[in-house]
């Protein structure tokens, strides 16, 4: 589930960055630019927090004695 | 400036700077002793941590004031290189290898060299600046407000004016319309602030890498609007240089009420934008965890996404605004909304919450430590009001470029201190951590070091002519020597007292 949650959110940045790059290569419109934004961002803060904050509490009930060296 | 939501959580007082896995509450048992080797990080985190928290919403600030100050493409870029490169270097040979011997917060530090009473009076003053910065952020995310009441109505007034010529009118607030917005953004900032951390600080993790491409979206978009408008054609490099030089970045005189910018401004702004951390040692608190020094390298991973990228698209934006109307005022809001529509407008809003809130929740922390009788939920509402009175007024977001400069020279003595503590008092023959060992509230040979070190330094400002940008690298050397003389002067009767 995390993992198809952080493919989800991928595809979410990608696509809040895409737009502009199509925008600068002349391949959309800039309204159609703002939506598909406008949807991507939607999407990145509906989903990404579902899987990151989890990830985040696991990582805060391991034990303190164990190095928190997993987020890196 | 930096974005330090994006830590586990909040940190005592901290300066705008940002401390990541230090000080959390989950970590809280390291503020009065050394990190301990098993909670030691890798170099990862402290990568992924700078680039997220250096995208605030004081960036879209910033590049804009660049342009309102004149600067060619030339001084820009290479300044911009220039100036970074020696933050991250002063990350690198300054900060973290104190931070990897010592592994200890600044502040308990600071308590060891100066004593409580004069860390106290530290955190005070980063305290008073803490307001004003969350002030401007708070300017910055209630001009996406306006921007997005006129987009529903073009009628409501929500927004200051769009014309720089009504420049006496930035300083000042221009409308009920401004008042409401600013009041709002800001009430609601500060009372988040005070009911709990913890939430934005997640908040802000999530939005952090969103952020960051969105900053490329703004300068991409404008990079393209300026191409529309003046037909421009990029077959090359040298094109794309020639195109920067006279069209995204073409110098000349400021706007009124701005300073010049040249090379050195660029590069020093660059370099002391976050003196506080570097410098200042206020990052002593974040490499504390850091495995090996040389992990301040990963410093530039801010600097280059945040003080680079999206202090340069930030600038592209009103680039383009001013080649259109060259009375046009910086409003982040309005400025991102006409670029990438309503996620611009949800990037400043964000930006500038995420960013306002940890610093608010900080200057808090440090006004408790004046009145520790005052709950927590108090201090941090009050300096919430402080900060949203100052966010009314949008004279500190318009001057930021000098505000930072300020912050800076007013943090960075405290960080020569640190260092001539650390490295040069045992050879000298001095008494490193002197309130410690003597049990004095107050070291006087700190105190008046950074005391007498801003004095001299804003003397400098006013009467020989010398630009606020370049006061903090002579403030640290002044500010290092004092230091050394005074105690010089006070511990060796001390200690001499002690002995007999």
């Amino acid at each position: 589930m995390k993992l198809v949650g952080m493919i989800l959110s991928a595809i979410a940045l990608v696509a809040t960055v895409w737009p502009s790059v199509a925008f600068l290569g002349g391949s959309i419109e800039m309204e159609t630019m703002k939506k598909i934004m406008l949807i991507a961002t939607i999407a990145w803060f509906v989903i990404t927090p579902f899987w990151m904050w989890k990830e985040k509490e696991a990582e805060e009930n391991t034990s303190p004695a164990e190095p928190s060296d997993s987020a890196s | 400036m930096t974005n330090p939501t994006q830590s586990s959580g909040p940190p005592p007082v901290e300066i705008e700077p940002a401390v990541p896995f230090g000080e959390s509450e989950a970590t809280s048992e390291f503020e009065r002793t050394p990190v301990p080797k098993s909670r030691l990080l890798g170099f990862r985190s402290f990568i992924g941590m700078y680039a997220g928290e250096h995208c605030a919403g004081t960036e879209l600030m910033i590049g804009p004031l660049f342009v309102a100050c004149g600067v060619s493409a030339f001084d820009l870029i290479v300044g911009l290189l220039l100036g970074n490169l020696l933050a991250v270097l002063s990350w690198i040979f300054l900060t973290a290898p104190i931070a990897t011997r010592a592994r200890l917060t600044l502040y308990y530090q600071l308590e060891k060299i100066c004593g409580r009473k004069l860390v106290t009076i530290y955190n005070l003053a980063n305290g008073i600046m803490f307001c004003f910065l969350a002030g401007a952020m708070i300017t910055v995310s209630a001009t996406a407000v306006g921007a997005w009441a006129s987009a529903i109505n073009p009628n409501w007034s929500f927004n200051l004016p769009e014309n720089v010529e009504a420049l006496k009118s930035l300083y000042y607030p221009t409308s009920v319309g401004w008042v409401v917005a600013t009041s709002v953004v800001g009430l609601v900032i500060a009372i988040v602030a005070a009911l709990g951390y913890q939430t934005v600080s997640r908040f802000a993790n999530v939005a952090a890498p969103w952020m960051v491409l969105v900053f490329l979206t703004f300068g991409l978009v404008a990079f393209k609007q300026f191409l529309d408008l003046t037909g421009a054609e990029i077959n090359s490099l040298g094109d794309l240089w020639q195109f920067a030089k006279t069209e995204l970045w073409p110098g000349g005189d400021p706007l009124p009420g701005q300073t010049k910018f040249t090379i050195w401004h660029v590069t020093f702004f660059a370099w002391f934008a976050n003196a506080a951390m570097h410098l200042g040692m206020a990052d002593l608190s974040v490499f504390r965890f850091a495995k090996k020094s040389w992990y301040g390298v990963a410093s530039a991973a801010g600097m280059y996404v945040g003080h680079f990228m999206a202090w340069i698209a930030a600038s592209l934006l009103y680039s383009y605004r001013l080649k259109l109307d060259p009375t046009a005022n910086i409003l982040p809001g309005p400025l991102t909304f006409e670029a990438v529509g309503y996620a611009g407008l949800v990037c400043v809003i964000i930006a500038g919450w995420t960013t306002a809130n940890p610093t608010i929740y900080r200057a808090g922390l440090a006004f408790q430590a004046i009145v520790p009788k005052w709950s927590r939920f108090r201090v941090t509402l009050l300096a919430g009001l402080v900060a949203t009175v100052a966010g009314i007024f949008p004279a500190i977001a318009m001057k930021l470029l000098d505000f930072v400069a300020l912050y800076g020279l007013l943090l960075v003595p405290m960080g020569a201190v640190v260092f001539v503590d650390f490295w040069c008092f045992k050879r000298m023959g001095l008494e490193p951590a002197y309130a410690e060992k003597s049990g004095t509230s107050f070291n006087w040979a700190a105190g008046f070091a950074w005391i007498l070190t801003v004095i001299i330094c804003l003397g400098l400002v006013k009467f020989t002519g010398l630009q606020i940008f370049f006061a903090s690298l002579p403030g640290w050397f002044i500010a290092a020597i004092l230091y050394v003389i005074l105690s010089k002067l006070i511990q060796r009767p001390a200690l001499a007292g002690g002995k007999s």
